[in-house]
């Protein structure tokens, strides 16, 4: 079947490939242009072909489909990158399309532009995403619906490259509400589990709070920028005496909502309720990083705005701290990745708050690949256990799963800090640059950080015990679980999981062991590469503080202490003495239940939100306003004299005098108004 | 063709269908399908769609055209009404073909009301006279007031009907008054003598009385709050088809009314009206979403949502002139198609007998009718406002205007409002997409959809899509809409 | 105001009142063409003959009769089930009256915030048979047409109102 996938893939990647890389030297602008629009179009035409026609094709035909149409993207991707190499310019290739909505007082083209920005998100995008679809071939082999899920997952590449591409908050935003649709579909891709579907509910309706914060601030742009247009907004924003503030924090709230920072960051945890795939694509490498990507591209505007600023720093320092103590506590393996996926997206959001885009970005890179990583692992720990979830239910499972336990090891190690790898540098640069903004809000950022550090350390190195090592609290021949697809293949036992499962993750161990190269600081050699490569884009504003390598040093020492600390911790805890974390939790009882409840937030929304709304509901509508059709005597009527008598009943029943006594009321109202404002 | 006969070709096509109608349904023995009388409705429907295209031509050349003694004025802005009001009910005939049962009860009446209604819809929008906008107002009252009670037999039904015929005649009273008043206060009820009168009078009392009258009886025809009070029971008792129709050509006319009347013929009272305005829009866009939070049967829910996005619709009226015409025209066509598109649906899964009523009796259709629950997944969709679906467009361009000339916290009542909104949306949505239960649609009876529903569907979903992905096309004749006063301001009868 | 206006007036409210509260259904129509006859008198009282007099021979004349008939000869046992006791306004009459007294007063209070206009110079057009049937031949040639349509609709809405369906002959 996957042969088979390849041969597809072949058939088709090798004459456009030539294509690709013959035309190098002498390509037009044009050219160019027409490989922007292939790029979202290709997975979108798959999620066509696989929407319309999946139904009907063999697995092998939906999955060579779905990859073809991911992987084609990535290369046209690092055909883009050959061409950067090749012109040595800064890059900004520009599609454009006639204009996209043309009415008085603004208009907006349908374009794409490609900057260092975009080339990074890009690749990410396409490369991290091309490895979940083929290590989704085998883990989704045997779900009903496997067409469906692969037309949900193109659909999603396809809004995410718009996104990405978009050279304007409208188009933006387009990408960005399209991504949430995708999501809801396919968290809720288990649509027959009632969780699966709530969840799915809850991650759509938070993402509409964000977007009322979103689409606020482009409203604003428009009035005062007459364009939304990024490069209009940007090159005017200096000069034009608009409410930056106003719109930074809108912005920032639309970002809170995609990223899953406070307040908004309810919907993540719950997401895990997808397939596991899912989680590592969207909700860990891609979607949930589009909110940091939209700061990042707007750091113009939040440059202009120093309590906006400060605000997201904040915001981003106590969201990676109140979701790393959540993550201490939780038994569900992918939920421990889910609030450890929040503290870190909070990294980025603090890194972004300090002004430190460049890093922000990088440690979007990084975290893709060990994030992504942790996922699939954990998806291929929970396949091996047929569906397993609870990690007390874990344990002892180094020897059985070599190949996951390795590449989740490189993930581990990478997540925690652990000196050298890419998490490591990612999350130094973040720390440095929060230390050396020269702030108060940078000081505070940068000691949450360190302390967060540890607890990161702490929680992922428990993970990691309670999973690999210890005694086995395996259930075997577990045949009957909730994930029922696992049913056929989960009673013979743990197992390895095959080939096109593995392969991904070892490719994205190497990512997440050496990914960090691109960005080692100078301190230690290197040159920082990385943000030099993002400077055409984000240099403006923040002035990198020329700090001593000295500086740089010791950050590193006192993070790699936090991590070594919060190593030492769970080894002690889970390894040592296993009772003792038990001992503890009962002692500080109520801590341990707060962070077990998750601070009650989830409680706290609904009966002030949800509850408050619906009592409202219930009291706009247990006026006259609605008293509803009376009931009884529905159904057929005798007669038609029946049928007229129940009408004069009807007239008499009150309910249409009230309703007209409603009315008179309401035209008296507007009377009274019209003469009193005159 | 006389001037004369040309500017009132849409509805004279559909005049004489409709009386044709009429007079073949005797023809047809008693018992027998009455499908051929739906299939001429349906060629009279397409034959003055395209009427409304020739005049467009012959506007695009010549400029307005006046007709009767400036009663009538065709311009873009009535052609675009009178287009959509056209594909409405094309739309709706092919859906209500097959959604009566054999044997069929009054269908002939059932396809020549429809006809007539639609008539009156476009008077209503092509004329600048008050009085000839009574009458058209008039037309398509009586006919939907019958059509609602076409589920005959059922109490609901002659509830619904006789509810909204009295409160509807209530209303229109207010309307004549207005009427009534403005002759009073400028000696004319014709729209640009109006205007002209209104500024040499100096103490517009009355009209502006008048204008708060006419707005009265105008909003409970859109069913904005608060005259909204009638909307969820007639909706519930209503034929699903007849929902659809009513819930938006008539609402199209009744705003294209009001947006002649009030940008117009009453300019000069813009600073009175706009207040007006803006309550009836707060008040229609929170009752509206508040009120559907709460309700379990499926056609009363989209009721309140009808309520809700007519007073997304009034925001478009806080813009400035050309905005405000072109967001509320624009409005107007996507929540037609998204409407039409949704109660289609409604009417296809379970047919005259309106067994599936409840959001309960919805769970699990995903899994018995894919196809079906993802139109009208997608419907939803557009109602909630998502990019690339005609309804984001809508709301994007009727918030952004509204805040473009100042009025931030309507934009912001609004966008929270909308939020609100898909509370109770995805309610159902989520619904279709669950487990079914035992007492749930998985174990009734569901209709195979026939041809025609099949085209009516695939045509409002593709609108609903269309304005979505390439709203431009729309916004240029929208654009160009805005309703020039020019023509009316010849007071003296023009020689024919 | 007048004595003619304040006699006439009161017809007018006195007739739609009584039509409103008796019972028996025949008593309303008749009520209520009393009352039409009252507005026919505040036409005249304001020099409009020829509206004046057209409302009398049309709604008393042609409309209420005909209603009686229709009412006698078609739903005879209707009328004495409608006969039955029963109050004149329903137990929510205390809210009803609020209501009605809430809307008249901002009425009222609407009538009398007018400035005292001055007399308009114009003289008011006149409006007699000559006249009407002019403006009716002319400026409003085509209102008065679509009217057919109109009447047409109504008619068609009537028969499926009183026709009984298949289902309810069945």
């Amino acid at each position: 079947m996957f042969l088979l996938s390849f041969l597809y893939l072949l058939l088709f990647v090798i004459p456009e490939g030539n294509l690709l890389f013959a035309s190098r030297a002498t390509e037009s602008i044009m050219d160019n242009t027409n490989l922007l629009w292939l790029i979202p179009t290709l997975p979108f035409a798959g999620f066509l072909i696989n929407g319309t026609l999946g139904r009907k094709l063999p697995r092998a035909a939906v999955s060579a489909i779905a990859l073809l149409f991911t992987v084609l993207p990535a290369l046209i991707v690092a055909k883009l990158w050959l061409i950067l190499k090749a012109d040595g310019a800064p890059l900004a290739l520009q599609a454009v399309s006639r204009p996209w909505i043309a009415v008085s007082g603004f208009h907006v083209d349908f374009a794409f532009t490609v900057d260092h920005l975009t080339l990074i998100m890009l690749s990410i995008i396409t490369g991290v995403g091309f490895l979940i679809h083929i290590y989704s071939v085998g883990y989704m082999a045997y779900e009903e619906g496997f067409w469906r899920f692969f037309a949900y997952l193109n659909l999603f590449m396809f809004f995410m490259l718009v996104l990405v591409l978009s050279s304007s908050f409208l188009l933006l935003f387009v990408g960005w509400e399209g991504v949430g649709l995708a999501s809801y579909l396919l968290i809720g891709f288990y649509f027959t589990k009632d969780s699966a579907a709530n969840a799915g509910k809850k991650a759509f309706i938070v993402n509409r709070i964000g977007d009322f914060g979103f689409l606020l601030a482009m409203f604003l742009l428009i009035a005062h920028f007459g364009s939304l247009d990024f490069n209009t907004v940007f090159s005017h924003a200096a000069t034009t005496a608009a409410p930056f503030t106003a719109i930074c924090l809108l912005l920032a709230l639309g970002a809170t909502g995609k990223s899953a920072q406070i307040p908004l960051y309810v919907w993540l945890p719950d997401a895990m309720e997808g397939p596991t795939p899912v989680s590592a694509l969207i909700h860990a490498a891609t979607m949930v990083t589009a909110g940091i990507y939209m700061v990042a591209r707007c750091h113009v505007l939040f440059n202009l705005s120093p309590t906006a600023l400060a605000v997201v720093a904040c915001i981003g320092a106590a969201t990676a701290l109140l979701a790393a103590t959540i993550g201490m506590v939780q038994n569900d393996i992918k939920r421990v990745l889910a609030y450890s996926t929040v503290s870190q997206l909070g990294y980025m959001f603090m890194a972004c708050g300090v002004g430190a885009y460049s890093a922000g970005i990088f440690h979007v890179m990084t975290h893709a690949f060990f994030k992504a990583l942790l996922f699939l692992a954990a998806g291929s720990v929970i396949h091996a256990l047929g569906g397993e979830q609870d990690m007390r239910k874990m344990g002892a499972l180094r020897k059985r799963i070599p190949i996951t336990f390795w590449t989740m090891s490189a993930g581990v190690f990478a997540i925690a800090g652990f000196p050298f790898l890419s998490g490591f540098f990612s999350k130094d640069e973040i720390l440095f640059q929060a230390f050396t903004a020269g702030t108060a809000v940078g000081k505070f950022a940068w000691a949450i950080g360190v302390f967060t550090a540890f607890l990161t350390s702490f929680y992922m190195f428990r993970l990691w015990f309670k999973t690999f090592f210890g005694a086995s609290h395996v259930v075997e021949h577990n045949t009957h679980d909730h994930h029922a697809a696992h049913d056929s293949h989960g009673s013979h036992g743990v197992h390895e999981s095959p080939l096109v499962m593995t392969a991904p993750l070892m490719i994205l161990a190497v990512l997440a062991i050496i990914g960090g190269i691109v960005g080692v600081p100078t301190a230690f050699g290197g040159h920082n590469e990385f943000e030099h490569f993002l400077d055409p884009v984000l240099s403006s504003g923040h002035e990198v503080v020329a700090a001593s390598s000295g500086t740089a040093i010791a950050l590193s020492t006192v993070a790699t202490l936090a991590f070594a600390l919060g190593l030492g911790l769970a080894y002690q805890l889970y390894i040592r003495k296993p009772g003792t974390s038990r001992e503890i939790a009962k002692k500080l009882q109520p801590i341990y239940s707060l962070l077990d409840h998750k601070y009650w937030v989830d409680e706290v929304y609904n009966f002030a939100i949800v509850g408050s709304l619906l009592n409202v509901s219930r009291i706009a509508l247990s006026g006259i306003v609605d008293t509803g059709i009376v009931q009884g005597s529905i159904g057929l009527l005798s007669s038609g004299t029946g049928a007229l008598a129940s009408v004069t009943r009807r007239m008499q029943s009150g309910n249409i005098r009230s309703y007209a006594g409603w009315l008179a009321l309401g035209a008296a109202a507007v009377i009274a108004i019209t003469i009193f404002i005159h | 063709m006389s001037t004369n006969l040309l500017a009132l070709l849409p509805e004279l096509v559909l005049t004489i269908t409709g009386v044709l109608v009429m007079v073949l349904e005797p023809v047809i023995p008693a018992g027998k399908s009455r499908k051929p009388l739906g299939w001429l409705a349906i060629l009279g429907s397409l034959l003055s769609g395209l009427a409304a295209f020739y005049q467009l031509q012959i506007v695009n050349a010549q400029g307005t055209l006046t007709a009767f003694y400036s009663t009538i004025q065709i311009d873009p802005f009535s052609i675009f009404f009178h287009l959509l009001i056209a594909a409405v009910v094309l739309v709706t005939l092919l859906g209500s073909l097959d959604y009566f049962e054999s044997p069929i009860t009054h269908a002939g009446e059932y396809f020549a009301l429809v006809l007539f209604g639609a008539v009156g819809m476009m008077f209503m929008t092509s004329s600048v006279e008050l009085l000839m906008v009574f009458i058209g107002l008039e037309i398509s009252s009586i006919s939907t007031y019958i059509l609602a009670g076409f589920r005959k037999g059922r109490a609901t039904a002659s509830e619904s009907s006789i509810k909204y015929f009295l409160l509807g005649s209530f209303a229109t009273a207010f309307f004549l008054y207005g009427v009534a008043l403005i002759y009073g206060a400028t000696g004319s009820t014709s729209i640009g003598p109006i205007a002209a009168g209104l500024a040499i009078t100096r103490t517009p009392t009355m009209a502006i009385l008048a204008v708060a009258m006419v707005l009265i009886g105008l909003g409970f025809k859109v069913s904005a709050a608060p005259f909204h009070v009638w909307t969820p029971d007639v909706y519930q008792g209503a034929p699903a088809p007849v929902v659809g129709l009513m819930s938006t050509a008539p609402k199209a006319a009744a705003f294209a009314v009001l947006l002649r009347f009030l940008f117009n013929g009453t300019p000069m009272l813009h600073g009175h009206w706009i207040l007006l305005i803006e309550i009836l829009a707060v008040a229609s866009m929170c009752l509206g979403n508040l009120g559907a939070l709460k309700q379990h049967d499926v056609k009363r829910l989209l009721a309140y949502s009808s309520i809700a996005h007519a007073g997304y619709l009034l925001v478009a009226f806080t813009g400035t002139h050309q905005n405000a015409v072109a967001g509320a025209c624009f409005y107007t066509a996507t929540y037609a198609a998204m409407n039409v598109g949704a109660f289609l649906v409604l009417s296809q899964l379970s047919g005259f007998s309106e067994r599936i009523r409840s959001i309960e009796d919805f769970t699990g259709l995903a899994l018995k009718r894919p196809g079906m629950s993802a139109l009208l997944g997608f419907f939803l969709l557009s109602l909630i406002g998502i990019p690339f679906t005609g309804g984001f467009f809508g709301k994007f361009y009727v918030f952004s205007g509204a805040l473009q000339n100042g009025h931030v916290w309507l934009g912001i009542v609004g966008l929270a409002n909308s939020g609100v909104a898909c509370f109770y949306y995805l309610r159902l949505l989520a619904a279709i997409y669950s487990r079914p239960t035992s007492d749930s649609v998985a174990y009734i009876p569901v209709r195979k959809v026939t041809a025609p529903a099949a085209v009516a569907l695939a045509a409002t979903a593709l609108a609903t899509l269309g304005l979505g992905i390439l709203p431009n096309k729309l916004v240029h004749l929208v654009e160009r809409a805005t309703p020039t006063t020019t023509a009316a301001v010849a007071v003296q009868p023009t020689q024919q | 105001m007048s004595l003619f206006f304040l006699i006439t007036a009161a017809i007018a409210i006195g007739g739609t009142l009584a039509a409103m509260t008796r019972r028996n259904p025949i008593h309303c129509i008749l009520s209520l063409a009393l009352g039409l006859v009252g507005v026919a008198g505040v036409y005249l009282a304001l020099g409009a003959q020829f509206v004046g007099f057209t409302q009398i021979l049309v709604y008393v004349g042609a409309v209420a009769i005909l209603a009686t008939f229709a009412l006698m000869m078609t739903q005879g046992h209707i009328v004495s089930a409608l006969i039955e006791p029963r109050r004149a306004f329903s137990r929510s009459s205390v809210s009803g009256f609020v209501t009605a007294a809430g809307v008249f007063s901002v009425l009222g209070w609407a009538a009398q915030s007018y400035r005292p206009l001055t007399p308009s110079t114009q003289q008011a057009p006149a409006a007699g048979a000559k006249e009407v049937g002019v403006a009716l031949m002319h400026t409003y040639v085509l209102p008065l047409e679509v009217i057919g349509v109109l009447l047409t609709a109504a008619l068609i809405g009537a028969v499926v109102i009183a026709l009984p369906s298949e289902e309810e002959r069945s």
